[in-house]
């Protein structure tokens, strides 16, 4: 059974049709691609599997459990962890908290534990507080743990970003456009980071990019929409010789 | 020369907080014995209630127009030198000289005791000299435990307003139905009663029953939180500002509308449950309550808000999408929020009825919730620490400022206004006092290592 | 219910809805220049209500009485009430623009309690009757027979639905054919279209200040000659009222404004009606307010955006 399934995915904001009849089926342990031109519906896509809104048609299906109707945070709870396009951190709050904020859906004490600082509640917070800063430790960033997020850069925000989604304990990483403001050297980082996490965390992996050169190297498999519509699917070779696809990108960027 | 208000400054800084305490007590100890002689002698006329700051003021005349403001000032600037005098005398000195001789032993003391008890005693200490204070002019026990309802409030409602980032400007409705529902519960239990008629119950069981009637109070008022959360879940902002304020007068207007609770009259007797409460053993009964209820919402909200459950309401507040895409409950964390929230005005309301003896529907308007918000930002959202002391200050400068009749709200009104233009963060910023002074120089906690406590910190 | 009984309310409600209409509005227009929900505005009409008693008063002493004294006090209240309006944005609101909309409400609060004390204050809390700017006969009641019942209604309230009516004709043919009336209300609909259209953003927010405190004026002088009622706490009472009628009807929408007003005071008018016959008699006036809010309430939960009002969808 394929870890995520979706079937005839269709969704309209009002008059704009922006995404139409997509499918896939995304296998375990998979490191996939999505590319299209700006305003494609991409981003869509992510919002929509994540439940963020609801489609006007079509089903999702995660391990076999439908998610139409689910809010956001059970579909993060079953497993779906997620980045956003413009990094989208509690920026107030310290790189630490962030990442404890994550595991929420992990917290099995209730309030009442909480305010009376119970036994359990004192176990968990430290598990939650130990697992946060290994997590850190693996990304190098253990000695930023109290900073404040606004006042870090833009790069260690991309990963903190990552972490944070890590920290939800998922079992598929959606990824957008995590390129998006790297220079050529971070790019490269960013995806040796990609395949890493991948391994180390025994992740199912969907990169939504933007631009095509990004995720030709690392992903197996590349879906190309445009305009909300399937235009190409297969593996990167496949892809950059597909004359529908180049029309698509055509005075765009090219390759 | 330059050097001595440093060394003076560090000093202080190394006097631990109990000894400031006993300072404090042993101030209004010698008050409570020198206080009208020495009151009498410089020409008070008796114990100033608030410093000196509202027999002074009252000393304005107002009533006459401008040229009788002028020409009353020169006397109020003598009374308030006079008062000066007898402050420094009875309070900033004997604070001082006591808490510098104690600093060592106290300092000594507490590092030999367990924190749990650390921090009893300092309660203890802080209930008696209030209670000290507060004995010797009846009316500044009033204001204590003004000040107390207003901790209970601020913080309750920095818990949404702040941590939470929503707006919410009703918080006085949830005052009204604790203090409705904990009134009409202690006067049917507890006195003979026009409507009610005689004492449901013996004397005794009002002493144990008054703080489980207060949580009935609050407990009403969570389920009237409810009102609040559900519209939060689709709608913030200003809408929610609405939402909040049409509870408020919903609440108010609900009110006015049951006859047998005194409509829009007002219900009073609760002076009547006090007494009986104080015959069957003669303690400060209220100013008891209200300094525990004070303690418990500080320690519930701010066990809340630092566990990661209750770190949810901040992660809405920072983005609220995020937040339910990143698996926190949204929903669930606003229900929460609310209800604590509301819980503890219930609570507020409640005591606040007991405290004042009589209320009605006109006290819990728009206004209040308005002062409530006052206290807030003056604090500075998201600062506990900040709550408690703009609740202290306001409530002290407000029956301070009593003699200026109605230009005090002026006041107050202009006082937020400059708030929002000048210093929108508060006088905390934010921050807690714990940011600034750590726990362990204040002698709450013990240093971690032996010498490195004694140490000010760095800045 | 009989029929005459039905005008009759029928014409109450309409008077009481266009005061509120032309309150509402002034909420209304901030709301879709600013988004700010101007708290003050209640307040503002209560000043107009004032200032409105202070020219009457000068003038009716001078001795100019009817038409002049009363269309002079309409008109001056509106000027002067116009300049406390934009006094106010510009001292309170202006230096706050890019600062959190939390802190603008917050403001807008306190501007509003400032203005409710300073009357205080300065006024007393005493109830102030305007002085008799129209003719006497204007202010009784007039009977019609309708099949068989009577109608009984006085000029005055036709005067005020005139002048209410008169009022917003003029404000739709400011905002639909000027420019920069048309650059408020695209504004309304999209903040980051009026650069496009070349008008200053301060000159379309002081003629919103304009407009908005200069209809709460003519509501607060009409009001004041219907009712005996000028005082500072009339800005909470009535304010509040027409507030959520700019609520119901979608706060940032002109039309809704009116349809809000109109429809509060439909709404109030027939509760209190209805609590005249035996069998409803629960429905005392107390009620009024109650209602007002319940159906805030409601509209809220139903539709949060008013009637007319458009959701802003938030994006992920
Ligand atoms: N909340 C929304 N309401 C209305 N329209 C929307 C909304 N979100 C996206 N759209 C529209 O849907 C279309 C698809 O948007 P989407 O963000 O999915 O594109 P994308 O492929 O991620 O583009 P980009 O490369 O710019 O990120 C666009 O035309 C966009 O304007
Ligand atoms: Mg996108």
């Amino acid at each position: 059974m394929p870890l995520l399934q979706i079937n005839h995915l269709t969704h309209f904001f009002g008059g704009l049709r922006a995404v139409h009849d997509f499918n896939l089926d995304l296998e375990k342990g998979e490191l996939i691609g999505l590319i299209g031109p700006n305003g494609a519906g991409k981003t869509t896509i992510f919002n929509l599997i994540t439940g963020a809104y609801r489609p006007t048609q079509g089903d999702i299906r995660f391990n076999g459990h439908n998610l139409i109707g689910l809010r956001p945070h059970q579909i993060t709870a079953k497993g779906i962890g997620r980045t956003f396009q413009t990094i989208r951190l509690w920026n107030n709050l310290s790189v630490l908290d962030n990442i404890r904020i994550a595991q929420f859906a992990q917290i099995k004490y209730g309030v009442v534990d909480s305010i009376l600082h119970t036994k359990r509640y004192r176990e968990e917070e430290k598990e939650i507080e130990k697992r946060s800063l290994e997590l850190l430790e693996v990304f190098n960033l253990r000695h930023l743990a109290n900073e404040v997020v606004a006042n870090l850069p833009y790069g260690q925000q991309r990963e903190v970003e990552i972490v944070r989604a890590l920290a939800t304990k998922p079992r598929l990483l959606l990824l957008d456009e995590p390129a998006a403001g790297m220079n050529p050297g971070e790019i490269d980082a960013l995806l040796k980071l990609i395949q890493w996490i991948r391994r180390e965390f025994d992740l199912t992996i969907w990169i939504i990019e933007h631009q095509m050169r990004v995720i030709m190297g690392i992903c197996e498999r590349i879906k190309v929409i445009d305009f909300g519509e399937t235009i190409a699917e297969g593996t990167p070779t496949e892809i950059q010789t597909n004359p529908r696809v180049l029309k698509a990108y055509l005075g765009e960027e090219g390759f | 020369m330059a050097q001595l208000p440093r060394r003076i400054r560090e000093f202080l800084g190394r006097i631990p907080l109990l000894a400031y305490l006993l300072g404090f007590l042993a101030a209004t100890g010698i008050e409570s014995i020198l206080g009208k002689t020495l009151g009498l002698l410089i020409g008070l006329g008796g114990v100033p209630a608030f410093f000196g700051i509202t027999d002074s003021l009252s000393r304005l005349v107002l009533d006459k127009g401008l040229g009788g403001v002028l020409l009353s000032l020169p006397s109020v600037f003598i009374y308030f030198v006079l008062a000066l005098v007898y402050d420094v005398l009875i309070y900033i000195l004997p604070v001082f000289i006591v808490a510098g001789l104690l600093s060592r032993p106290v300092r000594w003391f507490v590092s030999t005791l367990p924190e749990w008890l650390t921090g009893f005693i300092h309660m203890v200490t802080l209930f008696l000299s209030l209670w000290t204070w507060g004995g010797l002019v009846e009316y500044r026990l009033l204001v204590v435990m003004y000040i107390g309802v207003n901790i209970i409030m601020t913080t309750s409602l920095n818990l949404i307003n702040g941590y939470m980032g929503e707006f919410s400007c009703g918080h006085a409705g949830f005052m009204a139905v604790g203090a409705y529902v904990s009134s009409v519960l202690t006067v049917w239990l507890f006195t003979q009663d026009d409507v009610f008629g005689a004492p449901v119950l013996r004397a005794g069981w009002s002493v144990i029953l008054f703080p489980l009637i207060l949580v009935v109070g609050g407990i009403a008022a969570a389920i009237m939180g409810l009102l609040v959360a559900f519209p939060s879940f689709k709608t913030r902002g200003d809408y929610l500002a609405i939402v909040t304020i049409s509870v408020n007068f919903i609440i108010k207007s609900a009110i006015e509308n049951i006859e047998k609770i005194g409509g829009p009259r007002g219900f009073m007797g609760m002076k009547g449950v006090l007494r009986t409460m104080e015959s069957v053993l003669n303690v400060p009964w209220l100013l008891i309550w209200t300094f525990i209820g004070v303690l418990v919402t500080l320690v519930v909200i701010h066990n809340f808000v630092s566990s990661t459950k209750g770190k949810g309401v901040v992660a809405i507040r920072e983005d609220e999408i995020a937040a339910e895409l990143m698996s926190v409950n949204t929903r669930h964390t606003k229900i929460l929020a609310f209800t604590i929230s509301s819980f503890f005005a219930g609570i507020a309301g409640g005591l606040f009825a007991h405290v004042l003896g009589y209320i009605n529907p006109g006290t819990f308007t728009i206004f209040k919730s308005t002062e409530s918000l006052v206290m807030v930002y003056l604090g500075g959202m998201g600062s506990i620490s900040g709550s408690v002391l703009s609740a202290g200050i306001f409530t002290l400068a407000m029956e301070a400022l009593r003699p200026l009749e109605v230009w005090k709200k002026v006041l107050i009104w202009l006082l937020l206004i400059l708030l929002m233009m000048f210093r929108r963060e508060g006088i905390m910023g934010g921050k807690e006092l714990t940011d600034f002074v750590s726990l362990e120089r204040l002698g709450l906690r013990r240093p971690v290592k032996e010498v490195k406590g004694y140490a000010p910190a760095a800045d | 219910m009989t029929l005459a009984f039905f005008f009759q309310q029928l014409l109450n409600a309409v008077q009481l809805g266009s005061i509120y209409a032309l309150i509402a509005l002034g909420y209304t227009l901030v709301y879709g220049v600013l988004r700010l929900i101007n708290f003050a505005h209640g307040d503002i009409f209560m000043a107009g209500a004032f200032i409105g008693y202070f020219v009457a008063t000068l003038l009716v002493g001078v001795g100019i009485g009817w038409p002049w004294g009363f269309i002079l006090t309409l008109l001056f209240s509106m000027i002067l009430t116009a300049l406390l309006g934009v006094g106010i944005e510009r001292v309170a609101y202006r230096p706050l623009r890019t600062a959190p909309r939390l802190s603008v409400v917050v403001t807008a609060l306190g501007v509003g309690l400032l203005l409710e004390h300073i009357a205080l204050g300065a006024f007393g809390a005493s109830r102030r009757n305007l002085p008799p700017l129209l003719p006497e006969t204007w202010m009784q009641s007039v009977e019609i027979n309708i099949m068989g019942e009577y109608l009984s209604f006085t000029w005055l309230k036709v005067l005020i639905i005139v002048i209410s009516l008169l009022l917003m004709i003029i404000l739709q043919v400011i905002v639909r054919r000027t420019k920069a009336g048309m650059a408020m209300r695209a504004i309304s609909y999209d903040k980051f279209a009026v650069p496009l259209m070349g008008v200053p953003m301060d000159r379309i927010i002081a003629i919103t200040f304009i407009l908005g405190p200069s209809l709460a004026a003519a509501a607060g002088v009409m009001y004041a000659t219907q009712y005996p009622v000028i005082e500072p706490y009339m800005g909470l009472l009535v304010g509040w009222q027409a507030f959520i009628a700019a609520v119901v009807g979608g706060i940032g929408d002109i039309r809704g404004a009116m349809v809000g007003g109109f429809i509060l005071g439909f709404v109030q008018i027939f509760v209190v009606a209805l609590g005249q016959f035996p069998a409803l008699s629960f429905l005392s006036s107390t009620y009024r307010d109650l209602v007002a809010y319940a159906l805030l309430l409601i509209i809220l939960v139903v539709k949060p955006t008013g009637i007319f009002g458009v959701a802003t969808r938030q994006k992920v």
